[in-house]
C-alpha cells in the first residue's frame, strides 16, 4: 500500500476528519472544500545499509508527502494543520497497516499557499518518512 | 522557491580548507557553483510554463545560483539554488488577492496544478536526485587543492 494510504489509515482515528469523507489520499479533490490530502510526491532510495548486508538493497526506502489542508476560513486551515503536525512530524517507530515506518520529519511548520481560485485557505507541509520497502 | 545545501559543523572540512588556504576556496567556489548549475539546468527542463501564465516562461528564467559562501570561521558551506523572487513580483500580478508573493511557491508546491508543460516540485526533485553527489563533489575539489598546492 503506499505511503499516502497508510498515514491517512494512521491518522483517520486520531483527527476530526474521516477517511473518504474529508480525509483523502491525494491529490486533494475539488470537493469538498474543507478537506485534508495526503500526496505522495516523491520516492529516493535509501542509503541505510545497516539493516542488512553491505550488498543487499537497503531494508528502508525514503518518501515524501505533502499534506494538504484545504479550509474557507484561514484560522481552521491553520488550527487543522498545525494538529496534523503535531501526529507527524518526529514521529517515529510506529507501525502502519503492517508496515514498519522508522521516521517520518517534516521541513518545518505548515505554511500557507495562499488561496484558491474559490477562495479556500490552503496550508501545507511536506514530510520526509524512513518507512520498510514495500 | 528556494533550496540550499548547508554545510557545517564539520571541523575538520573547516581544518583542512584554513590549512591550503586560498586556494582551496579557489577550487571549491567553481565546483559547487557548477553543481549548483546542474541541478538549475534540470530544474528548468521542469518548470511550468502554462499557457495561462501571466509572462509565460518568466519563472524558468528567474532560475538562478546565488554565489557560495564558504566561511571558515562558522565552519560552513552554503550554495543556494533559486527560483521566482525579484525577477518574478516585478512582472507578475497574477490577478487573485494574496497570491502575487507565492506565485513561485504555488507552482512549485501546489500538487493540484495541472501543467501542460512541467510540473510541481520541478526544483526539490533534481536538488534531492543530486544532493548525494555534494560531498563527493567537495572532496575532490580538497583533492585537486592538496595536489595543487
Amino acid at each position: 500500500m503506499p505511503a499516502e494510504a497508510d498515514l491517512v489509515a494512521y491518522l483517520d482515528p486520531l483527527v476530526s476528519e474521516t477517511a473518504g469523507i474529508n480525509l483523502f489520499e491525494g491529490p486533494m479533490p475539488e470537493a469538498p472544500d474543507n478537506c485534508v490530502a495526503l500526496t505522495h510526491y516523491g520516492s529516493q532510495r535509501s542509503d541505510d545499509y545497516v539493516m542488512s548486508a553491505s550488498l543487499s538493497a537497503p531494508g528502508s526506502e525514503l518518501v515524501d508527502v505533502q499534506l494538504m489542508v484545504r479550509n474557507t476560513v484561514k484560522a481552521t486551515a491553520i488550527a487543522r494543520a498545525a494538529a496534523y503536525h503535531a501526529l507527524l512530524d518526529n514521529l517515529q517507530s510506529v507501525t502502519i497497516a503492517g508496515r514498519s515506518y522508522f521516521a517520518i520529519e517534516s521541513d518545518g511548520e505548515p505554511y500557507s499557499l495562499g488561496q484558491d481560485l474559490n477562495y479556500r485557505w490552503r496550508y501545507i507541509s511536506n514530510y520526509h518518512i524512513r518507512k520498510a520497502r514495500g | 522557491m528556494r533550496f540550499r545545501v548547508e554545510v557545517t559543523g564539520y571541523r575538520e572540512l573547516a581544518e583542512a580548507l584554513a590549512h591550503m588556504g586560498p586556494n582551496a576556496k579557489k577550487r571549491l567556489r567553481p565546483k559547487m557553483i557548477a553543481w549548483g548549475e546542474r541541478v538549475l539546468a534540470n530544474a528548468k527542463q521542469l518548470v511550468p510554463v502554462g499557457e495561462d501564465d501571466p509572462v509565460p516562461g518568466l519563472l524558468r528564467e528567474s532560475g538562478r545560483v546565488v554565489r557560495p559562501t564558504i566561511s571558515l570561521a562558522k565552519q560552513k558551506l552554503v550554495l543556494s539554488v533559486v527560483f521566482g523572487g525579484d525577477p518574478v513580483l516585478r512582472n507578475v500580478r497574477v490577478g487573485h488577492r494574496h497570491s502575487d508573493n507565492l506565485y513561485a511557491l504555488k507552482q512549485h508546491e501546489d500538487l493540484t496544478l495541472k501543467h501542460n508543460d512541467g510540473q510541481a516540485k520541478f526544483l526539490e526533485r533534481p536538488f534531492m536526485a543530486a544532493a548525494p553527489e555534494f560531498p563527493d563533489m567537495i572532496l575532490d575539489a580538497l583533492d585537486e587543492a592538496a595536489n595543487a598546492g
